[in-house]
């Protein structure tokens, strides 16, 4: 191998993606069962501006880059991104002075538009926000996407390109050699001239075997959320963040790309790194410090919480960088907020780290644009009419809620890069994401998989592992009890 | 493509095949779209007895009950029907798209029927603290994974929720060789009907747990087991004294929830106490020309209702075509007391049918309650209860004559 | 006297809660508020019985299982009995409704019969 990535999140995905443009064996380790299970999957989902991070950090100069970044990225994969601004609210006059140096840091990092804007207008431009706010800061440059579809579309994109990538592998040993590194993992060992450790929570157990005696730590936090229904969408139009607290950008109201509406995260630090549960205390939180930006949130129109964990270290700043004593190995470490924005610039960086060392070459026919995959919701009637013409199983909605059809999801199912799980279908395809949340189709997507697959309904996962759907034994279980 | 037809009944199970029936006696044509492989919708996982005993006087399980409609329905020469067809879109003005694996279809019916039935209120809708492992289901997806597919959703079950669906799967599961661990209910009286409390839990020594409810959810890959907390009295849970059980299955059974997407965006008005359409005697809605019955327009507990409302629902729907029916003027039905809702919410004028049946639901159980009817403030019916159950719908047939000679209805129950 | 089992009746909504006390060799009902109630807990403390539902092995069918019932309510005793010898059972589509499964179950002059028709499933 000349390239081998540990960690298939955002930033591992689109480094792929960005050097899979070149004449290179590159290698991407994830150990769980798909890509984007970690931070790239729970999060808020903006795209944030560039007006939080410290100036001259790297957090700042990769957000802002990023940023900028977005939109052809976003255009290149075919994934939904869209500016929808966002407004910071200052209840006092302590929160205004806030606003104030947010603008101006803002405006040293390099971000356009910033403008405080008077209550009166906020009011006409979010009716329902908090009436007692006083001020906020409105930042047009903020944006929304949806993280986990842009990895996903990152790596097929890169998988075209000729990328390998090995899923449920995990790194256990990484020993320098003269000319490179030997990589060990839970189910091979490989070569490589060269690493690139993306792998979020875990980056600093990564370091640790190379650079035994490192300082660095992640300090693994944890944000939990809500979910609102989609009738929600008009509740906000733009991201409206509280004033910020130095740990958290605080607990937010975002719309996400697909018309729901997100509260939160809360930020906890916690022990264990896998510990995605989310609490009474901490979901009481959220929803009481929601309700201070929009007071008239309905409970009813819960439809699902969850918790990330973001990668925070004992470093300031990300960690974005080449130790001496281990050449060849580029660690992006620590990658927490703005990570997700940042990614884009992350892959610059590795481009350019990489084309220091080594004379580049582009691939003959490499694709910087990935196909748009056709998802019947978003087609015209026309579009689907001649497609069922074509293959009637086009017509045969599987998941009602989202209109998913069963094309769609055979075709995922057959894709080679598509893990088997249910899960992984959900990223996908949104099948089980809508209101009834999977209660009608899951028994026919179960169906289909076994059909697909050759298997019994009750071999399948919900994502990977020990997760099986049905942990039943197949039916009749006298006819088993009989026999002992 | 078009497709011409007179009548659209959106949905194939109880509800849609009572209003095809009485529809299809006149020769209109109708089309009935389901989105399922097959008729009788929800009845046909609902393999256990209670079907049947107010309409055919006899104890059917769900699939008979369905078979004999299904039977009478495919007999009728004008009724087509059209099967995993999916309706898409429904306006204002009646028209539909619906597509199948024949492509898509632009409808345009002189009425509609709406006979979607409900759904189940998920584990998200409750955000239960803790893991989100596999293994937590719905009662409903169990039941069919169960008694269509053929596959235990786990072997040590808890269920959440002392509704009808939960009893019911508690004994199937059990049955089937799974361990139950219990039911766990947060009212301080169970939701089900008090038949399947006995024939599903007391049968099998399966344990109630009253006044608790799940407080936290573990397991990282598989459901590993729940906590669960006993609940004050404002229903908030006390934490302190929460204990673990063990299971590897969390069945909900925590409220239906009427399908009303379609019906919001044709901006049909939604009452929110039933969840279903405003609807007059007709079981129209306020927007003229859609029609009403069966889960969709409020849950019932017995599919008997549902056929009786289907049955108005497809005679209406003719009656509308043919112009018999004229809104002059309408009154509201109002409600108090210890009631929470009725069907039909208003009475349009001129009333044309002899009778009207009304449907009520209680917010709490009483014993010795009275409901009377009123015509202004004064009594002109008054109806006895020994005892009165949130689980157990309240089903009147009034004779319309009533309530020619009055514009103020109100219905109140109240303890003697 | 001495009670001999609690149990909630269902003859009709009210469900009154019933006790079956044993005096001197007779059996004595209370706690209902009608006849019906008595009959339903001498049914409930001598034979009780209950009519079975579940499914059975299907092959060729549209689904892999079908739904079956007993005729008539059988005696509580022979239910788990009887889930048994369904578990070995597998019939084959198509399977008309009312369909015989199984005959005359333990000589009690019941049978268990199919509560749908299923037909073959086309490929």
């Amino acid at each position: 191998m000349d390239v081998i990535i540990i960690g298939g999140g955002i930033v591992g995905t689109l480094i792929a993606r960005q050097l899979s443009f070149y004449s290179l064996r590159i290698l991407l380790l994830e150990k769980e069962s798909d890509i984007a299970m970690g931070a790239t999957k729970a999060n808020s989902a903006i795209i944030h501006a560039g007006y939080d991070p410290m100036p001259n950090t790297k957090k700042a100069k990769t957000n802002v880059r990023g940023n900028k970044l977005y939109e052809t990225i976003c255009e290149e994969l075919k994934v939904p991104f869209k500016r929808n601004g966002a407004f910071i609210l200052a209840f006092n006059n302590e929160e205004i002075k806030m606003l104030e140096e947010l603008k101006e840091r803002g405006k040293r990092n390099g971000v356009m538009g910033l403008e405080i804007i008077s209550r009166d207008e906020l009011l006409r431009r979010e009716p329902n926000i908090n009436c007692e706010v006083k001020l906020a800061l409105y930042v047009p440059s903020s944006g929304i996407t949806n993280p986990y579809l842009l990895a996903i579309s990152a790596l097929e994109n890169a998988w075209e390109n000729g990328v390998e990538i090995h899923l449920e592998e995990r790194v256990c040993n990484i020993i320098k050699e003269r000319n490179g590194y030997i990589v060990e993992t839970n189910k091979n060992i490989y070569f490589t001239k060269y690493i690139i450790n993306c792998a979020g929570i875990y980056a600093d157990e990564i370091i640790k075997m190379i650079e035994s005696n490192s300082s660095f730590k992640i300090i693994p936090r944890k944000g939990e959320y809500y979910v609102l229904d989609k009738k929600m969408r008009n509740l906000v139009h733009s991201t409206i963040f509280p004033t910020p607290t130095p740990i958290s950008k605080g607990i937010l109201v975002v719309p996400t790309i697909e018309g729901n509406i997100l509260l939160g995260p809360n930020a906890h630090d916690i022990e264990d790194k896998e510990d995605k549960s989310t609490t009474q205390e901490g979901l009481k939180e959220v929803w009481e410090k929601a309700k201070k930006l929009i007071p008239n949130i309905p409970f009813s129109s819960v439809i699902n919480t969850f918790a990330g964990i973001r990668a925070v270290s004992n470093y300031k700043d990300f960690l974005i960088e080449e130790f001496n004593s281990a050449r060849g190995i580029l660690h992006f470490a620590g990658i927490d907020s703005p990570g997700i924005t940042s990614a884009p610039a992350f892959a610059e960086i590795a481009e350019e780290w990489l084309k220091e060392k080594e004379n580049l070459r582009l691939k003959k026919n490499f694709k910087r644009e990935r196909k748009k995959p056709l998802y019947f919701r978003e087609l015209t009637n026309e579009e689907r009419e001649e497609l069922i013409r074509q293959d009637p199983k086009w017509g045969h909605i599987i998941c009602r809620c989202e209109h998913v059809s069963e094309r769609e999801i055979i075709d995922y199912i057959r894709h080679p890069l598509t893990p088997k799980t249910l899960e992984a279908l959900r990223k996908r395809l949104r099948v089980g994401m809508g209101r009834c949340h999977g209660a009608f189709c899951t028994p026919y997507i179960l169906r289909i998989l076994s059909e697909e697959l050759g298997k019994p309904v009750n071999f399948f996962t919900l994502k990977g592992g020990k997760s099986k759907i049905l942990n039943g034994e197949n039916k009749m279980r006298w006819r088993y009890a009989k026999r002992d | 493509m078009l497709k011409e037809t007179d009548i659209v009944i959106i949905g194939g199970g109880p509800g849609g095949l009572a209003s095809a029936f009485s529809a299809g006696r006149e020769k209109l044509r109708i089309l009935i779209i389901e989105r399922g492989e097959e008729l009788g919708g929800i009845l046909q996982q609902c393999i256990h007895p209670g079907f049947g005993l107010l309409y055919f006087k006899e104890e059917l399980t769900g699939p008979e009950y369905a078979e004999r409609w299904i039977k009478e329905v495919e007999k009728i020469n004008n009724i087509e029907i059209w099967k995993k067809t999916m309706v898409l879109e429904l306006y204002p003005d009646k028209k539909l798209i619906a597509v199948n694996d024949k492509g898509l279809w632009e409808i345009r019916p002189k009425a509609v029927i709406l006979a979607m039935g409900c759904r189940e209120r998920t584990h998200g809708n409750l955000a239960i603290p803790g893991t989100r492992p596999a293994g937590i289901f719905t009662a409903g997806t169990a039941q069919r994974l169960v008694n269509m597919e053929g596959y235990l959703p786990g072997e040590k079950i808890l269920i959440l929720g002392s509704g009808d669906i939960g009893l019911i799967m508690a004994r199937r599961l059990k049955l089937e060789g799974a361990e139950v661990v219990g039911v766990v209910e947060k009212l301080s009286f169970p939701g089900g009907l008090t038949r399947n409390l006995v024939q599903c839990l007391e049968d099998f020594n399966i344990p109630l747990f009253l006044s608790h409810t799940v407080v936290e959810i573990k397991g990282r890959e598989r459901l590993e087991g729940v906590y669960i907390a006993p609940v004050d009295s404002y229903g908030n849970p006390i934490i302190s004294n929460k204990r673990f059980i063990q299971c590897d299955t969390l069945l909900l059974s925590v409220g239906l929830i009427p399908e009303n997407e379609l019906s919001e965006i044709a901006e049909i008005p939604i009452d929110n106490k039933t969840l279903g359409p405003f609807v007059d005697q007709f079981l129209m809605t306020e927007r003229e020309g859609f029609f009403a019955c069966g889960n969709v327009l409020l849950v019932n507990d017995l599919v008997d209702y549902v056929s009786f409302q289907g049955l108005i629902a497809g005679e209406c729907a003719v009656k509308y075509i043919k112009g018999v029916i004229k809104r002059e003027r309408k009154i509201p039905i109002n409600i108090n007391g210890n009631l929470r809702l009725v069907v039909p919410q208003f009475i349009s004028y001129p009333i044309i049918l002899p009778e009207i049946t009304f449907y009520f639901r209680v917010s709490e159980p009483k014993y010795n309650s009275v409901l009377h009817l009123k015509s202004g403030n004064k009594i002109i019916k008054t109806w006895k209860y020994p005892i009165v159950k949130p689980a157990e719908m309240i089903v009147l047939k009034i004779n319309s004559s009533v309530f020619e000679e009055t514009d103020n209805i109100t219905f109140s129950m109240e303890e003697k | 006297m001495t009670l001999l089992k609690k149990l909630t009746c269902i003859i009709c909504p009210l469900g009154c809660n019933l006790e079956i006390n044993e005096d001197k060799g007779e059996l004595k009902i209370l706690g209902n508020k009608c006849e019906r109630g008595i009959k339903y807990a001498l049914e409930e403390i001598k034979n009780p019985k209950r009519i079975v539902t579940t499914t059975v092995r299907i092959k060729g069918g549209i689904y892999p299982v079908i739904p079956v019932k007993t005729s008539l309510p059988i005696p509580k005793d022979y239910i788990f009995p009887l889930l048994e010898k369904l578990s070995e059972i597998e019939i084959s589509a198509p399977i008309p409704i009312e369909y015989k499964v199984l005959e005359n179950i333990f000589n009690l002059g019941i049978d268990v019969v199919t509560t749908r028709s299923m037909h073959k499933k086309e490929d």
